[in-house]
């Protein structure tokens, strides 16, 4: 942990000063505020993907200042419809065209005019933010006195209310132990490892300002004081050095085995030295069911050895196939796109996650702070460390490509309703049975790839009717050299 | 009548072998390996009971263990070009020093993991040699590979380095002496100019070329009679006769995977050639080019001259004094004149300017001999470099840069270059790998594995091609080149300096022809100019060496080791020899009658010059003569050529300036000293059986299936009550041209390569538990003194009517509908019943779990080194058996491919890689159940048969019957 660190700002910038100047400012002028932040909404909305505010050209070109060189009026049109513009032989328009390569801007028939002058009112006031000045060096341990780590650790779990208010405590969103149910909400650890880290979240401003309406909305009673941020963080410092704690679930199997083991023993005990129960069927029920349930026991431990179905681990990022395969829709193949012609099916680079995630910055059920985890990856060079689910042995060889591009297997046959999956589990176990039963019963498209026209006995069966389909046994499709070599 | 085969000399004389393997094997094994303490005691009921109840405790607990956490790691920023799972393949230049191949590189998920052939580009026809094939370990070798930069030993920085030696540079160039740069040939045009720029730079620098095993005497007589100082092109494939003087072309003389493409299509009786090339070979140790020859000479090293210049005189005028061998091999030369070809490999510039003169007189030159691809892979002249030696000992050659060379292992006389190497100011050292020269160094700036560098070539005349990295350096190493730039002061590295070079002279500025060359790694530019006329020198002037008494004494270089300085490679090391079968040494070959009159046997030593070496008793070695092996005896280069052998080299000294090949007047002694040689000799031996079918060129014209009529008779004889095998789709076989194959081992290398082969050592091969897949099987025939030598690969023969299938307890090996014997490795419980029941013995069990066992320092055990395995091949574990699976990984990836693009598969689309790294092409693959497939017709040659057909096995191997051209002289 100890790269994560960072230069104790908070200490020496007049943090109390600036907070107050700011209030002050959004006190003294509500109105033009209103006006602003719909401005800026609409602008990341509509503008922000082509333009960007400072720093330059993006697609589009830089719009800092473009009040000053151009009419007011002639910008609603260009934004309403600039294809027109260009077409009636605008000068100005034609000479914007020509300066940005000649790549149309998109029109926008839907914004009235009031937005589209919300958004100029909204650039001509932008400014440069100022450098953010709320930065704490919650890695630094001896920055935190015991009491100030006490204090945040019981306001985290609601043994002392906040003083403005805000009654549910920290630790029911926020996961202190691991835990198999569903929450979307970051875990204390992934809070703290999100503080600590340089290019992670600053905990002082996304406590005063929530980036995302499902944050906002979670911390709408909550209005912790300065002090009260402090103390929180420094608990998570200390919490993030700890690491969490796996719920223990109960050993039910563990223990019918033992206590069987201890019947059976005493059973055995009576039945030969003490003769206390004097019915000899009971003892020989105890010991046979003793017997069965333990060699249940057995063969079933035995058969799932190194077997992990329904094994669902918790990634590193809450990433949800439901919303991005189910709703969203979005094809398998576009993020695991070498399932087509690779034996592996790829789990996607950063890169890939950034194609939409450059536009996106907000999950419905995270808001910011998983899809931040993407930007941290991209920004500190580390890659994130996925979990992986599917795991066959080193000796059983698959191809993804064989399955997907040449047996036009659908993703689901093998891995399940992924689109249902919020969290993804193994939906098959991957024995060999499983595999072979499949090679079994599909059919392959013998008449469609010209591959086949080599099998030239299979051919003739099915031309002359006596077979109506070839399956994958029948061309070979279970013999050993198939997948172990 | 029928030949005699026999393996060695034991068989041949009824004797036992002389090399028992243990019959203990079993037991010694484990003792050596598990801890004493256990292997002494008997087990008790007691430790039984204890060892059960443990048994049951552990399993208890590790049923309810949970399984481990697998992470899947994305890229950060996917490569465009790197898809996780399959192969990149770039295109790229092997050279040793003396050897070249245009290769292409294997990559999988950014390691390389297999060399292959360049067959873009016909010259090579995709083949390679051994080495090349093993040079891709060399890469993973982390003990013998320098890792960062060191001064006196220790580690330095490269700022500190450059500083320090270019002061010291200035200083010496300033001092008005010279610094010599001494590297092996450089064949790349691109390094050549930057160290005329370095020379320019630094003024007063020399550049020297050494060779351990230098051409010296053929670029000198070359110099003298074409006035080019360089080594013609041999065209073999356009010679009818060919006369070789000690030249191992197939072997390791000049590029012998060039040459045995060319050489096989002489001997190609498979299309519509119904005649074969004629080659006569005078040599004294037997080598692989004279186990081909249809006509074997043993001769004793100093009679060379004196036969060539009775030839050049038999050439010149008919009924000379000549020897009527010589006369007669004169009448077949002048039949053929411009059809034929004779090289010789001494180093003496007189037997190269008779050969020249008799390659004159055949009116060869610009035939056979071609200058105008004149090959620029030797260029060390061994005058100079004794010349160089002088200059530093008088102090005016005051700085030394080694490149690549390692003088104080291979220079005849060690003390002697010790001490000049102690003189200069400045030494430094560009070597990649740690050698016995090294610590004679003051500085080392480590250089790249070649596969992690950029580079060009120019190996012969007018046949560029370039080389790329294909992983990124893996230590603090820093490419040569790169290294004099930074001494010279320039800002560029070597890859700008490379394209600039090639746009500027070869490429005439255009960007888009470097993508193009870059990406097939080979341009060829021809080169017209007219052949150089032959100059006469007076060879009257040669004077017969008169015979003298006592002993000769050879220095011949391996298929595997070549000069020696791979002899850190495992698999290299473990390679045997294709003719004395001997691997993990040299040894003193000597003839049985040189043997019985010096009273050496087998398992005993020679003490020569005080050394004492290893006797092996080599049928058709010359008399009175001993060939020893360079390339072993290492001191300082790794564990695995440490102490491996004696280094042979200081056993011939330096005559009139130049290296000589061979000494006169040696008195052996035989050594009260014994040794055991590992030997795969007597391994898998079959006994008198019709393994081999040979016949000559005569009778094949007679009758297409002589030597093989048994061939027709037990396929008649052939019936079974059970139903005919049918093979729906595909049904894959492999033919072996026995005519072709000359015994290189390159595929055995490359099966190792591609298949995850394990190396198991000295001791392990003693006990006959070598791992390869394939081997050469070797037969000796006729005359000890002078015998004719037959190779066989051999690989499983994927029986269709196997008897390994039927004795598996477990149905681990068992037979795939498409005709491959397969095994599952995680089914076989290692009862090894087929390996006892397999005919032709290509099974193998894993005795020990070789990948991680220490016992096995080789490199499967280290991160590093199990970086070079095939991912799409499994490991194999402890107690299973294991044999060739046709490669059916390349199958079933060429399969898929197929079904991707929705078409059938090509013939000859799928290689196994012993196909692939076959130079001669004498391993062909593919699809019987095609007909029209070039295997379905090669079944169908009446030259093809299968081993122990008469046992109704029914391989998928074929093997086409040996014919030579013995009975035309």
């Amino acid at each position: 942990m100890s790269q994560r660190l960072i230069n104790p700002v908070y200490k020496q910038f007049p943090v109390r000063q600036i907070w107050l100047f700011c209030t002050i400012l959004m006190l003294l002028a509500p109105e033009h505020a209103r006006a602003q932040s719909e401005g800026k909404k609409l602008f990341e909305k509509n503008c922000s993907v082509c333009h960007k505010l400072g720093g330059g050209k993006l697609v589009g070109p830089e719009l800092v200042g473009i009040t000053q060189i151009r009419d007011r009026e002639w910008l609603v049109k260009f934004i309403h419809d600039s294809k027109a513009l260009i077409e009636s032989g605008d000068p100005l328009a034609v000479q914007v065209f020509e300066e940005n390569n000649k790549i149309p801007m998109q029109a926008f028939p839907n914004l009235s005019d009031s937005e589209v002058n919300a958004i100029i009112d909204y650039i001509d006031a932008w400014e440069p933010e100022a450098e953010k000045t709320f930065t704490v060096d919650v890695n630094q341990k001896t920055g935190f006195t015991h009491t100030e780590i006490l204090r945040g650790e019981r306001m985290f779990y609601g043994l002392i209310p906040f003083e403005n208010g805000g009654k549910t405590a920290c630790n029911s969103c926020h996961n202190t132990v691991i835990s198999d149910t569903l929450n979307w909400s970051p875990s204390a650890a992934d809070l703290a490892q999100s503080f600590m880290d340089p290019n992670g979240m600053n905990i002082y401003a996304s406590m005063a300002e929530p980036g995302s309406e499902v944050m906002t909305k979670a911390h709408a009673e909550y209005k912790l004081t300065e002090q009260e941020v402090y103390n929180i963080a420094a608990y998570l410092s200390e919490f993030g050095h700890k690491g969490m704690e796996k719920q223990r679930s109960f050993p039910e199997r563990r223990i019918l085995f033992i206590v069987f083991a201890v019947l059976m023993t005493l059973a055995l005990i009576d039945l030969i030295f003490t003769r206390i129960v004097k019915y000899r069927f009971i003892h020989t029920g105890i010991l046979l069911i003793g017997i069965a349930v333990h060699l249940n026991i057995a063969v079933v431990e035995a058969q799932n050895l190194s077997r992990t179905k329904d094994y669902a681990p918790d990634q590193p990022i809450k990433f949800s196939h439901k919303i991005h395969a189910g709703d969203n829709q979005t094809d398998c193949r576009y993020c695991h796109s070498i399932a087509d012609y690779s034996k592996s099916a790829g789990i996607p680079s950063n890169d890939v996650c950034m194609k939409c995630h450059n536009v996106v910055l907000s999950g419905r059920n995270s808001g910011k702070f998983e899809i931040n985890k993407i930007y941290r990856a991209d920004k500190s060079g580390k890659p994130v460390e996925w979990i992986r689910v599917y795991t066959l042995p080193d000796h059983a060889f698959f191809s993804h490509s064989q399955h997907v591009n040449a047996g036009q297997i659908e993703c689901e046959t093998c891995h399940g309703p992924v689109a249902e999956m919020d969290i993804l589990k193994q939906y098959t176990d991957l024995s060999m049975g499983w595999c072979v039963n499949c090679h079994r019963d599909t059919k392959v498209n013998f008449q469609g790839n010209h591959f086949y026209k080599s099998y030239k006995e299979l051919n003739d069966m099915l031309q002359s009717g006596r077979i109506d389909s070839v399956t994958v046994e029948q061309v070979g499709g279970i013999d050993c050299s198939k997948c172990h070599y | 009548m029928e030949k005699k085969y026999w393996k060695s000399l034991e068989e041949l004389n009824n004797q036992p072998p002389t090399e028992k393997g243990d019959n203990n094997t079993h037991q010694s094994g484990l003792l050596e390996i598990m801890n004493d303490e256990i292997a002494g005691k008997t087990t008790s009921r007691r430790n039984f009971l204890k060892i059960c109840g443990y048994g049951f405790a552990t399993a208890a607990i590790a049923s309810s263990c949970e399984n481990p956490v697998k992470k899947a790691i994305p890229y950060l920023n996917k490569p465009e070009e790197v898809t996780p799972g399959m192969a990149n393949h770039y295109a790229s230049s092997y050279f040793d020093g003396s050897e070249f191949s245009p290769i292409v590189v294997k990559v999988r998920d950014g390691r390389p993991i297999k060399i292959e052939g360049n067959d873009i580009e016909s010259l090579t026809n995709g083949g390679t040699s051994a080495r090349a094939q093993a040079s891709i370990l060399s890469l993973y070798d982390g003990e013998a590979r320098l890792k960062t930069p060191t001064r006196d030993g220790k580690a330095t920085s490269y700022s500190a380095l450059d500083e320090a030696v270019v002061q010291k540079l200035t200083n010496i160039s300033e001092a008005g002496k010279a610094t010599a740069l001494l590297t092996p040939p450089i064949i790349s045009p691109s390094t050549r100019q930057l160290i005329n720029e370095f020379i320019d730079a630094y003024p007063g620098s020399t550049h020297v070329v050494y060779e351990p095993v230098s051409y010296s005497g053929m670029l000198e007589a070359n110099k003298m009679s074409f006035g080019k100082t360089v080594i013609p092109d041999y065209k073999f494939d356009r010679a009818e006769v060919i006369v070789s003087f000690g030249a191992d072309f197939l072997g390791t003389w000049l590029s012998p995977a060039e040459f045995a493409a060319a050489y096989a299509k002489t001997r190609d009786l498979t299309g519509n050639q119904k005649k074969l090339s004629y080659h006569v070979q005078f040599e004294t140790g037997l080598s692989i080019t004279g186990s081909k020859a249809d006509k074997r000479i043993p001769i004793k090293p100093s009679e060379e001259i004196n036969l060539l210049r009775a030839l050049d005189a038999a050439l010149a005028q008919q009924g000379s004094e000549a020897p009527a061998e010589i006369q007669s091999l004169a009448h077949i030369l002048r039949q053929n004149k411009g059809k034929s070809i004779v090289v010789s490999a001494s180093n003496d510039v007189h037997a190269q300017l008779l050969v020249n003169h008799i390659n004159h007189q055949l009116e060869n030159i610009g035939q056979t001999l071609d200058f105008n691809s004149a090959f620029l892979t030797h260029q060390c002249i061994d005058a100079e470099f004794e010349n160089l030696l002088s200059r530093i000992d008088s102090g005016e050659v005051n700085g030394l840069i080694l490149w690549g060379v390692n003088p104080v292992y291979d220079y005849p006389d060690t003390a002697r270059i010790v001490a000049t190497l102690q003189k200069p100011e400045l030494t430094v050292s560009l070597s990649s790998t740690t050698d016995e020269t090294l610590a004679f160094m003051k500085y080392c700036s480590p250089g790249h594995h070649y596969l992690e560098s950029w580079g060009d070539a120019e190996y012969k005349q007018g046949y560029l091609t370039l080389a790329q990295p294909a992983i990124r350096n893996i230590y603090s190493t820093r490419q040569p080149q790169d290294s004099l730039l930074k001494w010279m002061g320039k800002e560029e590295d070597y890859y700008t300096f490379l394209k600039n070079y090639w746009l500027t002279h070869i490429l005439n500025g255009n960007e888009a022809d470097w993508t193009t060359t870059l990406q097939k790694g080979v341009l060829l530019k021809s080169v017209s100019e007219s052949q150089p006329s032959f100059q006469a020198t007076d060879t009257s002037s040669i004077q017969e060496v008169p015979a003298t008494g006592g002993y000769e004494l050879v220095l011949y270089e391996t298929i595997a080791l070549g000069n020696g300085q791979y002899a850190n490679n495992p698999w290299l090391m473990e390679l045997p020899d294709p003719i004395s079968k001997v691997c993990w040494d040299n040894f003193a070959a000597i003839s049985p009658a040189t043997a019985s009159k010096l009273g050496a046997v087998a398992g005993g030593m020679l003490n020569i010059k005080e050394v004492d070496i290893p006797v092996l008793i080599q049928p058709g070695q010359a008399e009175d003569t001993i060939s020893i092996a360079v390339g072993f005896g290492h001191t300082a280069m790794g564990k695995v050529a440490n102490s491996v052998g004696k280094n042979a080299y200081p056993l011939i000294g330096v005559l009139n300036g130049s290296r000589q090949r061979y000494v006169t007047g040696i008195t052996p002694v035989v050594s009260k000293a014994t040794y055991a040689l590992a030997s795969t000799q007597m391994h898998h031996s079959m006994e008198g059986r019709p393994i081999v079918r040979e016949t000559t060129l005569k009778e094949y014209l007679v009758s297409n299936d002589a030597g093989n009529e048994m061939h027709k008779e037990i396929e008649e004889k052939n019936i079974t009550l059970y139903k005919e095998i049918k093979f729906e789709g595909h049904h894959w076989g492999m033919a072996i041209d026995l005519n072709k194959c000359t015994g290189c081992s390159t595929c055995v290398i490359s099966c190792q390569a591609e298949n995850n082969v394990p190396v198991v050592g000295k001791e392990e091969v003693m006990k006959y538990r070598i791992m390869q897949w394939m081997r050469i099987d070797r037969y000796y025939s006729g005359d000890e003194k002078n015998p004719e030598v037959v190779f066989q690969p051999l690989m499983c023969q994927h029986c269709d009517n196997a008897p390994c299938e039927n004795v598996c307890p477990v149905s681990a090996t068992n037979h795939s509908a498409e005709g491959l014997n397969q095994i599952a490795y995680n089914r076989c419980v290692g009862t090894k019943y087929c390996i006892n029941n397999c005919p032709y013995k290509v099974r193998r069990f894993n005795w020990f779990r070789y990948a991680t066992n220490n016992e096995f320092d080789y490199n499967m055990n280290s991160d590093l080194g199990r970086m070079v395995l095939n991912p799409d091949v499994t490991v194999r574990e402890r107690g299973v058996v294991e044999k060739c699976s046709l490669c059916v990984q390349r199958i079933q990836e060429k399969k898929l491919l197929a079904k991707n693009e929705n078409r059938l598969l090509q013939d000859g689309e799928i290689q196994p890689a012993c196909a692939q790294g076959c130079p001669s092409g004498a391993i062909i693959f593919g699809d019987l159940a095609d007909p029209e497939s070039r295997i379905s017709k090669l079944f169908k040659d009446p030259r093809n048969y299968h081993l122990l057909e008469d046992l109704h096995t029914l391989p998928s191997v074929g093997y086409l019957t040996l014919v030579k051209n013995s009975n035309e002289a």
